[in-house]
This record gives structure tokens, C-alpha cells and sequence, in this order.
């Protein structure tokens, strides 16, 4: 009897383990890229993403949102809102929205401070790899 | 008048709203998809009060508050502009009136400077540029009283005119947000009700505006927690184009001698505020105090009659007179729809001062206030808010008499 209880408890731990790792796993799975010679580390990248910088033109990847917003720690919701307050109060343009990773990478190469995300860098792209 | 029918009324309407439109919360928002968004939000309701001041008339029956349109086109890397229209009905004639509440061109040199030129929100607190005309971003239906628009009698100058300097810089430990400006020094209007005017046009004298915000983001296990300090100085002039009263009823005495001294003053003000808000997960607790420090000068009387100034300095209005002001508003999200709320403010202005008396909510109050919020999707809510105000002073122009409002508000965004 104890020994079906251990191993029921060490399914759970097995399993939640491996949720967490996927979760990690799939948190990570973007790429952040910038314009070329305007690389921004991880912290900028956050803070550009959560509203508060002025320069960066930030662009977002329909397809791949939910990934950012797991990087983000936030929900569809809180987002929203944080980027309706923020043009609201400091004029700060929200993320102009591109529904995958070839117009994400076109904006980030025709825009000097262009920073956005996706799943993979095509081959070929004009951008550099950020957000480390 | 308020009435047992009226409550009825407000607590049927409240109910039946959150029951029958809750079901629209999964109405789709979206972020920009192209071109330039134009945004705006509106509020009507519904309101009564105890009041027998003819002034608070406005809140009684159906309301229409604010048409607020603003827009900030993508203009570029660096180039940046805002514009906010907002469209109002007026006090007393009931007229709309538009106002520019906020026309700014700016450039961003780098994250750490923007400049911008043009009309802003005071940076001042936190409520001032948190919500102002933004009835859906805030929580409850009245902003504090003594926070309130120009144009509505609040008491500080909310708006101004002229160059605004703001940035940031990370820190491992947190944000550092920056804000310096002047602008053209605000004046008194003198139109019903004297209140104070931001002078968009121009400047009425010299004296320039001067003030700074500094506010301080928390990381890690105090996100979402801010700390700030703001300072403002200008110097403000009054001078009426109708009979008032006189300097001696700056001491609260009520007794007016209307249309027959003038009085004229200049104020200095200088004003301290410190704010704490948090905001983070279902909690909402927002903080601020005001501290003054105001010095009359030049207060003389002048006969209408002969046109003559008459120097008729009182004592006991010149000098340095200290007031305070604050709020400290508590609410709870039981959800992303739902929200109670409660509020505690009050003005302990000096009677004795005439920045303060001279404005018709200049009087020394205190205000508490109970409430709920339902967001009926992303885009609306519905609000309910109890309040009773106690004055603890009367001015000639405002018979101070205390009053509970109840009022419904139903307000958007676009």
C-alpha cells in the first residue's frame, strides 16, 4: 500500500516536473531581434515590452504572442491594458501587430530602433539577434 | 433630493447591468493592426445628493460627462505627438464646450529624454496623469475633489503650458522615472465661480511655473509598487472682473461686499506631494499627500466706483499659510470584472489663505467614499459609488454645506 502511495506521489512530482520544463521550455522558444547596430539586452528588451521605453519601435508576432506574454509573466489581458494606460498617459505608440515571422523581421530591418520576435531568424535576415 | 426611490433606481440599474451584459466580457480588444488608432472614452450615469447648494445640481438626474477623443499617431523613431479633445458639457449653461486638454509635440533623444512642448498634464502625483479624463482607467466614479479639473473648481493647476522634460533609467533594482518642466504660471478666472485658469494662450504675468517629478519603480517582490515626489512653484494673480468680495472675507468670513471692493492678490504657491501606489495582482492601493506652502502679497481692495486702487492689506491673509491635501483609496479585484472599493480624502486648507478661498472648492473638507466597479468586457464598466462630504468651513461664494451623493456611472472606451 505504501509503496503504490510513493509511487502515485512520484508520478505527480514526474509529471509536474515535466510540465515545468516544457513550460520553460516553450517560454524561451522566441527569438528576440533588433535592428542592426541597435542590439538591446534582455532587461531593455523586457522593459520596451512592459511600456517604459520611448525610443525602441516594438513590434508584436500574432502567432507567436502567447509565447511573449508567457516571457512576460502577464496575461492577454494585463497586456493590453498596461499598453492602453501607457498611450493613454505618455503617448506611447502600442505595438504595431504582424501576423508572422517575415513581416515581424521586415518591420525590425526597416525601422532603426525596430525590436521584435520570432520563432526562428530566416535565412538571409538583415537583423541581429538580441534580448541576451 | 435623496431619496429612498433614487437609491432604488441606482441599485436596479447597477444590477440589472452586471447580470445582463456580463455575458459580453469576451468581447475581443486588439492592439494596432495598422494605421493610427483614435481613441476616446465617455461616461454617463445617473446621480443624486442631499445637497441645497446650487453647485452640486450638476450631479443630480442624468449625466453626460466627457467625450475624450485623444490620438497618438506613429510619427516616427523620434518624433512624437499627442493630442486629446475632449468634448464637455459645461457647469451652469449646460452648453458643450471643447477643450484642447492636451496638444503636445515631442522628440525622444534616447530613452533616458523626451521633450515635449505644447499643453500637458501637470506631472504632478499620481493621479493627475494616471487617469484625468480616463473615467474608464480609473477604478472609482469621482477623481478626489480637490484633484479635479480646473474647469470643475478642483483647486490645482492640473494642466500646463509650456516645455516638459521627462526619461528613465534601469536599475538592477528597479526604474528610476524623471520629469522636469515650466510653463506659462496660472492665473484666477473670475467667470461664475472663481477657479483657477492654466493660461493655454498665453502667460498673464512673469511668473513662470516651475516643477519636478521624480518616482521610483520597485522589482522583484515590491512589483508593481511606486514611489514618488513632485514639486511645483509658480506664482498666481487674481484679479476679478467682478465684485468678489474683499480681503477681509479672506479671513472665512462670509460676509461679502459684493460689487464694491475689488481685491486684487498674488500668491505664491509651492506645492510638495509625495505619492505610494501599488498596484499588483488584485490589489489596488493608491496614496497621495499635498503639502502647501502659500505666500499672498499685494492683496488690495479697488473701489469700482472711482476706479482708485485702495490699499487694504489684511493682516491676517499675507504671510505664509500652510495647507495639506490627500487620499488614500483601497480596492480589492475579486476578479479581472469586479472591484469594491473605498476612499478617505481631505483638504485641511487654510482658511486664511487666498489661493484657497478665493476658489469656490477651496473650503476645508473631508470626503469618504464607498464603491464597486463591474467591467462588463475590456472596453466598459459599470460603477456605484457612495460618498458623503463634510466642510468644515463656509467662503462667500460657497456656503459650505455638507452633502451624500450617490452615483451610477456607466463608462466606455474606444
Amino acid at each position: 500500500m505504501k509503496n503504490k502511495m510513493t509511487s502515485h506521489y512520484a508520478a505527480k512530482l514526474l509529471t509536474a516536473s515535466l510540465l515545468l520544463l516544457a513550460n520553460y521550455a516553450f517560454a524561451s522558444d522566441i527569438v528576440f531581434i533588433c535592428h542592426k547596430g541597435n542590439a538591446l539586452n534582455a532587461k531593455e528588451i523586457r522593459t520596451a515590452y512592459t511600456a517604459y521605453f520611448d525610443e525602441p519601435k516594438i513590434v508584436d508576432n500574432k502567432a507567436l504572442r502567447p509565447k511573449l506574454l508567457q516571457y512576460l509573466n502577464m496575461s492577454e489581458h494585463q497586456y493590453k491594458k498596461m499598453w492602453e494606460k501607457q498611450y493613454f498617459r505618455r503617448a506611447l505608440t502600442p505595438p504595431v501587430v504582424k501576423k508572422d515571422d517575415r513581416e515581424v523581421v521586415d518591420y525590425v530591418e526597416s525601422h532603426d530602433a525596430g525590436v521584435g520576435y520570432v520563432a526562428e531568424v530566416p535565412h538571409g535576415a538583415d537583423v541581429e539577434v538580441c534580448g541576451k | 433630493m435623496f431619496t429612498k426611490v433614487h437609491l432604488r433606481i441606482l441599485l436596479l440599474l447597477f444590477v440589472a447591468m452586471t447580470a445582463r451584459m456580463s455575458r459580453g466580457f469576451a468581447a475581443e480588444e486588439s492592439l494596432i493592426e495598422g494605421g493610427t488608432p483614435l481613441r476616446g472614452m465617455a461616461d454617463c450615469g445617473y446621480g443624486t445628493d442631499s445637497s441645497t447648494d446650487l453647485h452640486h445640481g450638476y450631479a443630480r438626474g442624468v449625466f453626460c460627462n466627457n467625450l475624450d477623443f485623444y490620438i497618438a499617431p506613429d510619427t516616427g523613431t523620434r518624433v512624437r505627438f499627442l493630442a486629446e479633445l475632449n468634448l464637455e458639457p459645461g457647469f451652469s449653461d449646460q452648453g458643450i464646450g471643447i477643450d484642447t486638454e492636451r496638444l503636445q509635440v515631442g522628440y525622444t533623444f534616447s530613452n533616458q529624454l523626451t521633450a515635449w512642448i505644447g499643453r500637458f498634464h501637470t506631472p504632478m502625483g499620481f493621479y493627475v496623469i494616471a487617469y484625468h479624463h480616463g473615467s474608464l482607467l480609473q477604478t472609482a466614479v469621482e477623481k478626489p475633489r480637490f484633484l479635479d479639473w480646473e474647469d470643475h473648481y478642483g483647486v490645482l493647476p492640473v494642466h500646463t503650458t509650456g516645455i516638459w522634460l521627462n526619461g528613465q533609467q534601469v536599475f538592477s533594482a528597479g526604474r528610476l522615472s524623471y520629469m522636469a518642466y515650466g510653463g506659462n504660471g496660472s492665473k484666477m478666472n473670475d467667470d461664475q465661480f472663481t477657479n483657477i485658469d492654466m493660461n493655454m494662450v498665453h502667460d498673464d504675468n512673469t511668473n513662470m511655473a516651475l516643477g519636478a517629478r521624480l518616482t521610483w519603480f520597485f522589482n522583484g517582490a515590491l512589483d508593481g509598487l511606486q514611489v514618488g515626489l513632485s514639486a511645483l512653484a509658480e506664482s498666481v494673480d487674481y484679479a476679478p472682473q467682478m465684485g468678489k468680495g474683499t480681503a477681509s472675507s479672506w479671513t472665512g468670513n462670509a460676509n461679502a461686499n459684493h460689487n464694491v471692493n475689488d481685491t486684487f492678490f498674488s500668491s505664491k504657491i509651492s506645492i510638495m506631494a509625495l505619492h505610494a501606489v501599488y498596484e499588483s495582482g488584485p490589489w489596488e492601493f493608491l496614496n497621495e499627500f499635498y503639502n502647501f506652502e502659500n505666500s499672498a502679497e499685494n492683496i488690495v481692495g479697488t473701489d469700482n466706483t472711482s476706479g482708485t486702487p485702495t490699499q487694504t492689506t489684511n493682516s491676517a491673509s499675507t504671510g505664509t499659510k500652510n495647507s495639506t491635501a490627500g487620499y488614500t483609496q483601497l480596492a480589492y479585484w475579486v476578479d479581472a470584472r469586479w472591484a469594491p472599493y473605498v476612499r478617505y480624502e481631505w483638504g485641511d486648507f487654510n482658511t486664511k489663505d487666498p489661493f484657497f478661498l478665493g476658489q469656490y472648492n477651496g473650503l476645508p473638507y473631508i470626503r469618504s467614499a464607498l464603491g464597486g466597479r463591474y467591467n462588463l468586457n475590456d472596453q466598459s464598466a459599470v460603477k456605484l459609488e457612495f460618498a458623503t462630504t463634510h466642510f468644515k468651513a463656509s467662503s462667500f461664494e460657497n456656503p459650505g454645506n455638507d452633502y451624500n451623493q450617490v452615483r451610477f456611472d456607466y463608462a466606455i472606451r474606444f
